[in-house]
């Protein structure tokens, strides 16, 4: 039970780094354009980033963009003249914190409810379980036990 | 004469109202356990079926006919529109895209009652009620918002076409494996309802359904990755997902019945999770519809959207009322559906199925916040913000790692209880093949940790699932010449449900090796006058010539592009840069070299009168695995379909309800 909590805690706390390893974008850096125009939304395509938009206009754009990034201009000022020329709704990031809060909320609180639900349930007496008929009783190592025999006959190598 | 218009209008009329007697009498037969109300609403089902049927043949041949007085006929065809694409056109828009899935609703409905009205006469009852009710939503969408059968004055001498992005055979097939999936989890959702009027709460509703589910599932999956593979070839963008709001509204109600594929095995091995279960399958079905309503109601701005429309708001309330009526129902029958069994152990296969089902739900939960987050921003600010790719990327991303992770691992847990020491050494091997895939490419110079560590999941996943094919195959082996591989063919043919379901693994990771295979792409852009070369991920593409021409359709401006490496011609790509006339639309058409290793991938966005070419090229290594995992999905599927139904479980005398032609409502 200890084991498979930190091991749930590990998962999490995993996911969340990698979260922050994958997504965070330091905002003094010049980009590369991909990185650009992957993370602006294109003002000419429904529902598509300027990456994936294949309008004249957006290839425009695109070449406007890596102009800038050639004069050294950061992500910060990237953002800015985007958000300044076509609005906030170029940008495909949601700046605000509760946009990404909310999933990973969610996230840990299912965990969270998870852990609780399964302990309850493994905490039950097989008492209390109709479908469990009364029995010698095995303990871990036994349980263990039996199961390697089981696995070894299904290897076929007794 | 009557003409086709009114011919369709009387022929929806009478579906809508016999659908609506469905719904009437099979509830009416239900409550007071009238066997001739309810075997009428049976029949008025198949008659509003039939009825649809008829509607969409009308159209069919009303646009083989070219009958462009129906405005429907004349917005979507052309006098020069190929019998395939004039068949096709049928669902490219609004109104006929609902008659189609209306249609589909009906064939699922009407085989679901014929099959199962012997099977279990308990459920059916209220299950044609539920079908029926949800036939006559959309047949009333039909007749009174979105009717394909408009006449207009005066007709036009011609069409206005097919949209040239439609006319690509991924784009003929793909609607129409989505809209399988879609409207088949109807099925499962009508049974799961009618178990919970009835007061049957017994594992029989999701027995008697599983193949509808399955089969659903697989449809939807296929019509995902068609619709992803359009992308790639029709939309010039060099990808495949752009976690657009109509691809998310098609991957949740996936997401949510993977789950509930999951979680049943915990419900038909050990009856626990029965709450949950349905609330899966109910939650499943509501997001198909929430995904047609996105899909039609303007709400969000997509590539793959229809014309705003007043029809969509009618989902709305029709969406509130299946998520009140299914989850009130579900609330009520709370206290009998709770289970008192036990969990042996933190560290089983239930536990296993349970972690999956959180991360797929909460994966979900995050696609739909995500989709749905700018229009909550706009209704409470004003403020008109995007959320794209790569939030969902960051978020869904590890998300997904740990889930593939788990898709590894879980087979190998055993019922019950599971044990470390046994685990550890089926994981020895697996473990193995991911650190030497992790160790190999950072030999080779790959500094991406995203790759390395999708790429060393994806060959520790590959591994632990072939160590399950190969352990049973051991087990089975024959004598002989086919020894082993005779055993693997056992031991499939044996448990197809089982290995069929790691079948549909393999076709995941494989997905997953293609997906990774992102992290390496290399993106070439810049214009060529002919004569002019670039090298691109060891190519050497040459700009050899331009050529243009004009159809009736289209003018044509081609360029020829030789792709070269270490010398060898490989091969003669010609992406086109095309202009549809009728349709008054600029439109590329890709240049496109797949190999197993890499694709190269070449778009004209634009070419001036001096043949002078605007070009994007990428080289994409690995999407081949994407559309190979795919096939390996649905040999998986089929091999799930084809095994024997799981048994169900008898039920004492004098409790069952095989001798009860109709049930009371409990």
């Amino acid at each position: 039970m200890k084991r498979l909590v930190v091991i749930a805690a590990v998962a999490g706390s995993a996911l969340i780094a990698g979260a922050v390893v994958f997504g965070g974008t330091d905002p003094d850096a010049v980009p590369s354009l991909p990185q650009v125009t992957g993370r602006v939304m294109s003002p000419f395509c429904d529902g598509l980033t300027l990456d994936e938009c294949p309008t004249d206009q957006s290839a425009r754009l695109r070449s406007q963009l890596e102009s800038m990034i050639n004069q050294g201009s950061t992500n910060r000022e990237i953002d800015e003249w985007v958000v300044d020329n076509y609005g906030k709704v170029a940008l495909a990031t949601p700046a605000t914190g509760f946009a990404w809060l909310a999933p990973v909320a969610i996230g840990v609180a299912g965990l969270a409810l998870t852990v609780v639900f399964v302990s309850r349930l493994t905490s039950r007496t097989p008492e209390d379980d109709p479908s469990v008929k009364p029995g010698p009783g095995l303990d871990a190592d036994e349980a263990a036990r039996v199961e390697e025999d089981f696995l070894r006959y299904q290897r076929g190598t007794e | 004469m009557i003409d086709i218009s009114t011919a369709g209008r009387a022929v929806l009329a009478v579906s809508l109202a016999l659908s609506v007697w469905a719904t009437t009498a099979s509830a009416l037969g239900a409550r007071r356990n009238n066997r001739k109300l309810a075997e009428s609403g049976q029949r008025a089902l198949y008659s509003a079926g039939a009825l649809i049927l008829a509607a969409a043949v009308l159209l069919v041949a009303a646009f083989f006919a070219r009958d462009f007085s129906l405005a429907y006929v004349a917005g979507y065809s052309s006098r020069s529109t190929t019998p395939f694409y004039t068949f096709t056109a049928l669902w490219a828009g609004m109104e006929g895209s609902l008659l189609f899935w209306t249609l589909l609703t009906g064939v699922y409905a009407v085989s679901a009652i014929a099959v199962q009205r012997n099977r279990k006469p308990e459920l059916t009852p209220v299950a044609t009620a539920v079908l029926g009710g949800i036939m006559a939503f959309f047949i009333g969408v039909l007749v009174f918002g979105a009717n394909p059968f408009e006449a207009q004055s005066p007709i036009p001498a011609d069409g206005r076409g097919l949209n040239p992005l439609l006319q690509s055979p991924f784009m003929a097939i793909h609607p129409f494996m989505l809209y399988l999936g879609m409207t088949g989890f109807a099925v499962p959702f009508a049974f799961a309802v009618a178990s919970l009027v009835t007061g049957r709460l017994d594992a029989s509703w999701f027995t008697s359904t599983r193949r509808w589910t399955v089969l659903a599932w697989s449809f939807l999956s296929v019509g995902i990755l068609l619709g992803a593979a359009w992308a790639y070839m029709e939309l010039g963008w060099g990808g495949y997902w752009a976690w657009d709001p109509v691809e998310n509204a098609s991957l949740l109600p996936w997401l949510t019945g993977t789950a509930f594929l999951h979680s049943v095995m915990i419900q038909e091995r050990r009856q626990m999770l029965k709450i949950w279960n349905v609330a899966l399958i109910l939650g499943t079905y509501c997001l198909s519809i929430f995904g047609t309503f996105l899909t039609r109601s303007g709400l969000l701005s997509s590539v793959h959207t229809f014309s705003e429309s007043p029809v969509g708001k009618a989902f709305l309330p029709f969406l509130a009322v299946l998520l009140v009526a299914a989850f009130g129902l579900l609330g009520i029958r709370y206290e009998k559906l709770r289970s008192r069994r036990h969990l042996d152990s933190m560290f089983s296969r239930e536990a296993m199925f349970l972690f999956n089902n959180l991360l797929l739900v909460t994966i979900a939960f995050t696609v739909l916040w995500g989709t749905l987050y700018p229009v909550i921003v706009e209704a409470l600010s004003g403020d008109k913000i995007s959320v794209g790719p790569p939030f969902f990327n960051t978020v869904v991303g590890p998300m997904a790692f740990a889930l593939l992770a788990l898709t590894g691992i879980g087979p190998l847990v055993a019922w019950r209880r599971g044990s470390w020491r046994h685990l550890k050494r089926q994981l020895a091997l697996p473990m193995v093949a991911g650190f030497a895939t992790v160790l190999a490419l950072a030999l080779n110079g790959t500094r991406s940790a995203g790759a390395m560590f999708g790429l060393g999941l994806t060959a520790f996943v590959a591994t632990a699932t072939f160590t399950e094919f190969g352990r049973g195959a051991r087990a089975h082996r024959r004598p002989g010449p086919l020894g082993t591989v005779g055993g693997l063919f056992t031991v499939v043919a044996g448990n197809r449900r089982r290995y069929g379901g790691y079948i549909v693994h393999l076709g995941v990771v494989l997905i997953c090796l293609g997906v990774s295979g992102q992290a390496f792409t290399q993106e070439w852009s810049g214009t060529l006058s002919p004569g002019d070369s670039f090298d691109l991920a060891g190519y050497t593409i040459g700009y050899e010539s331009a050529d243009n021409y004009t159809t009736p359709e289209k003018r044509v401006s081609l360029a020829n592009m030789s792709v070269n490496r270490n010398g060898d011609r490989l091969a003669m790509l010609t992406p086109q840069r095309n202009f549809h006339i009728a349709q008054n639309q600029a439109q590329s058409e890709i240049g496109l070299r797949s190999s197993l290793s890499d694709d190269l991938y070449l778009v004209v966005t634009q070419m001036t009168a001096e043949s002078q070419i605007t070009l994007r090229a990428w080289a994409n290594p690995l999407v081949a695995w994407i559309w190979i995992g795919g096939g390996f999905m649905v040999l998986g599927m089929l091999v799930i379909l084809s095994g024997q139904p799981p048994k169900q479980p008898q039920k004492p005398a004098g409790r069952g309800g095989r001798k009860q032609q109709v049930a009371v409502p409990a």
